[in-house]
């Protein structure tokens, strides 16, 4: 028999030690003084799910202003909570706040009141990002029902920093289109999902979204949402809207093809598991199985679906010259790559992409939070021959190690893209971190990647990581993966 | 900023910030817990009007949350990578302790328990400062750590000390599920 004491005992024997130091005082200050100043802050924890892109709606209202939301005093902001530095010329970029505009469609919510709309905000990275949430006199927010602001019935609006997320930014192409198929996802009819995080913190009346295991009390099932919203292209001509119980055809909105739709959850909804990759407390709170299916109609007569049952009915951006039609050549792109190895280096990134030869992921020496374990790596240098100016582009590494009998070793590594913008000329290094300890050949190359418009389910990196996994994945994984244009080449052996 | 503001928040660096460490440290690897650190204390200059006086709670609140998102990139990065193959993906491991059996058993249950046990046994928080970082009440907070307690020990003594036994309760097992 295993007693409340032998467990206390046995978890305090198994503390981890952790007796490594704090960085210093100076950089930690440095990095706080250096935000202070910064115009603009990008936010870490996002109410995901109203900022997922999405797609589905009952009916598109009139533009305008909807009655109802007038009734709803306002109460105070819903303020970022957790915010990291601003940077302008890294990952997502910042904000730009004159690009922040409410479209003028409105959903009705299942139970009437204020309706529902969504917005889009453009970042110096070339992207675009969408948020949804309730609309009250031409602003976007959050309701204070439910666990929210201690339901305390008033309107909180969001503030225009909130509408940058990973997971709803789409890329903007070359000719300007963004594309983001967002499937339904269940949502508080406050709009506040996270509100346990960003809201709620002196509330007592917490419950837990699917997924969620916060607080041990599932929200009522009448609080939530079905919720989907995404922008499909100037082609998308109509979605037909599927539940279990009945069907609707809505019109994508715009020049974009903006869509979004509003139900009521699916039953059972509040008791359903999150099928995200990760269960943290503020994780993938979103998904819930039997909700709806929506069947995206194009001009030219061909049918996708969101989400997708199969890779063959996965979404794909339909604009004309939306993909890759803006990269230079090879001969352009040419410059000089300089390539050394490292014997051994303590904390490399991992790869975005490690294959065997059979197209599975080889079995490396793992990762953790997107760090490789110890080993050797090979630093991989050269000018950068042409600007890099959004997140949409980037340079990668692409390694195929000549295999070694006896020795298992991946058929191809792909490096983590570049993750700023770049000036043409700029030194760039790019590590890569090998994982097979083998004496062999590697044969390498640089490449420009470029996604354009393609976005899709592209989790937290944005579409630029789904066009590169694509081109190296099994031939279901992409449609159309794109070539990518060298920058140079070079060998090197290993010992 | 201005000069008090800086040395108030230094301060609080010199007084806190071994103890995030410790706590990201137990929790990931190096350079991610030096980045988790850095980023609390950002945190806590931005909320400065928020930070209770005892603010080590409330340092460790942000800090579990810093952590959660930094293992949401990894899982991204993973499942886009799985997606392409049509792989189910779980989450990527938060903790690895030489007991194996004991690992087993604290990754199986949900994440606040798992914390509000490792809050008090590791970082060694009273139960009302574990509450404080779990933004929950006292009165919760007991509740979670007597049932946190005894799943452990349902756990324990379901596996027998053996790793790998895929019992699993479906209600606090993460799955893949279409929408």
């Amino acid at each position: 028999m295993t007693t409340f004491r032998d467990i206390e005992s046995r978890l305090r024997a198994a503390r981890p030690d952790a007796e490594a130091p704090a960085p210093p005082r100076e950089v930690v200050l440095a990095r706080i003084e250096q935000a202070s100043t910064a115009p603009r802050k990008r936010r870490s924890w996002r109410r995901r799910g109203v900022g997922l892109p999405i797609a589905v709606g009952t009916v598109v209202l009139a533009a305008a202003s909807a009655g109802g939301a007038l009734l709803l005093a306002p109460g105070k902001p819903v303020a970022p909570e957790l915010v990291l530095p601003a940077t302008p010329e890294t990952g997502l970029g910042e904000p730009v706040g004159a690009s922040l505009e409410l479209l003028p469609m409105r959903v009705g919510d299942p139970e009437g009141g204020a309706p529902w709309g969504m917005r889009v905000i453009r970042t110096t990275r070339g992207l675009l990002c969408l948020q949804a949430g309730r609309v009250v006199d031409g602003a976007l927010g959050g309701l204070g029902i439910g666990y929210a602001f201690g339901g305390d019935g008033r309107f909180h609006p969001f503030l225009p920093a909130d509408a940058i997320a990973t997971d709803s930014c789409p890329a903007v192409g070359a000719n300007g289109a963004p594309f983001l198929p967002g499937p339904p996802v269940i949502v508080p009819a406050n709009a506040l999902p996270l509100a346990g995080e960003n809201v709620s913190q002196a509330d007592q009346n917490h419950c837990d979204l699917p997924g969620q295991q916060n607080w041990g009390v599932r929200c009522p099932q009448a609080e939530l949402r079905q919720v989907a919203m995404g922008l499909l292209g100037r082609e998308a001509k109509s979605i037909r809207v599927t539940t279990p119980d009945s069907s609707f055809t809505v019109s994508p909105y715009g020049p974009d093809g903006a869509y979004l739709i509003v139900l009521p959850a699916q039953p059972n909804a509040n008791a359903s598991m999150s099928s995200g990759a990760y269960e943290g407390p503020f994780g993938n709170v979103s998904h819930a199985a039997g909700g709806a299916v929506l069947t995206v109609t194009y001009s030219d007569g061909s049918h996708c679906q969101i989400p997708a049952t199969g890779p063959s009915r996965q979404c794909h951006a339909h604009e004309q010259g939306s993909t890759g039609a803006q990269l230079p050549s090879s001969a352009q792109l040419s410059s000089a790559v300089h390539v050394s190895y490292l014997p051994r280096v303590e904390h490399p990134v991992a790869p975005l992409l490690m294959d065997d030869a059979a197209g599975g992921t080889f079995a490396g020496r793992g990762e953790q939070s997107g760090e490789a374990a110890p080993g050797p790596a090979l630093t991989v240098s050269f000018k950068a021959p042409v600007r890099v100016e959004n997140a949409s582009s980037a340079y990668v590494v692409e390694l195929e190690p000549r295999p070694v009998s006896r020795c298992a070793t991946p058929a191809v590594i792909v490096s983590q893209p570049t993750d700023q913008t770049l000036q043409a000329g700029a030194s760039v290094q790019i590590a890569v971190s090998l994982e097979s300890p083998c004496a062999t050949t590697y044969s390498g190359r640089v490449f420009l990647a470029s996604s354009s418009s393609v976005g899709g389910e592209s989790g937290g990196e944005g579409p630029l990581y789904e066009a590169i996994a694509a081109k190296f994945g099994p031939p279901s994984s992409g449609q159309g993966a794109a070539s990518f244009p060298t920058v140079g080449r070079f060998d090197i052996s290993v010992p | 900023m201005d000069s008090d503001q800086l040395r108030a928040v230094g301060a609080l660096y010199e007084r806190h910030s071994d103890a995030v460490m410790r706590y990201a440290l137990r929790r990931s690897d190096r350079e991610t817990a030096e980045e988790v650190t850095a980023q609390v204390f950002l945190v806590a200059w931005r909320r400065r009007s928020a930070l209770p006086d005892d603010a080590l709670p409330w340092l460790y609140g942000v800090a579990r949350r810093a952590l959660s998102e930094q293992r949401r990139g990894a899982a991204r990065r993973k499942r886009l990578h799985e997606r392409l193959r049509s792989v189910a993906v779980e989450a990527p491991p938060a903790l690895e302790l030489r007991d194996r059996a004991l690992e087993h058993a604290v990754m199986r249950l949900s994440d606040v328990d798992r914390e509000a046990l490792l809050l008090h046994y590791w970082e060694e928080l009273e139960p009302a400062q574990v509450a404080v970082a779990l933004g929950c009440s006292r009165a919760t907070l007991a509740v979670r750590l007597h049932r946190a307690r005894a799943r452990l020990r349902r756990e324990l003594e379901g596996d027998g000390g053996q790793v790998g036994n895929e019992k699993h309760d479906s209600s606090r097992v993460s799955r893949t599920e279409p929408v």
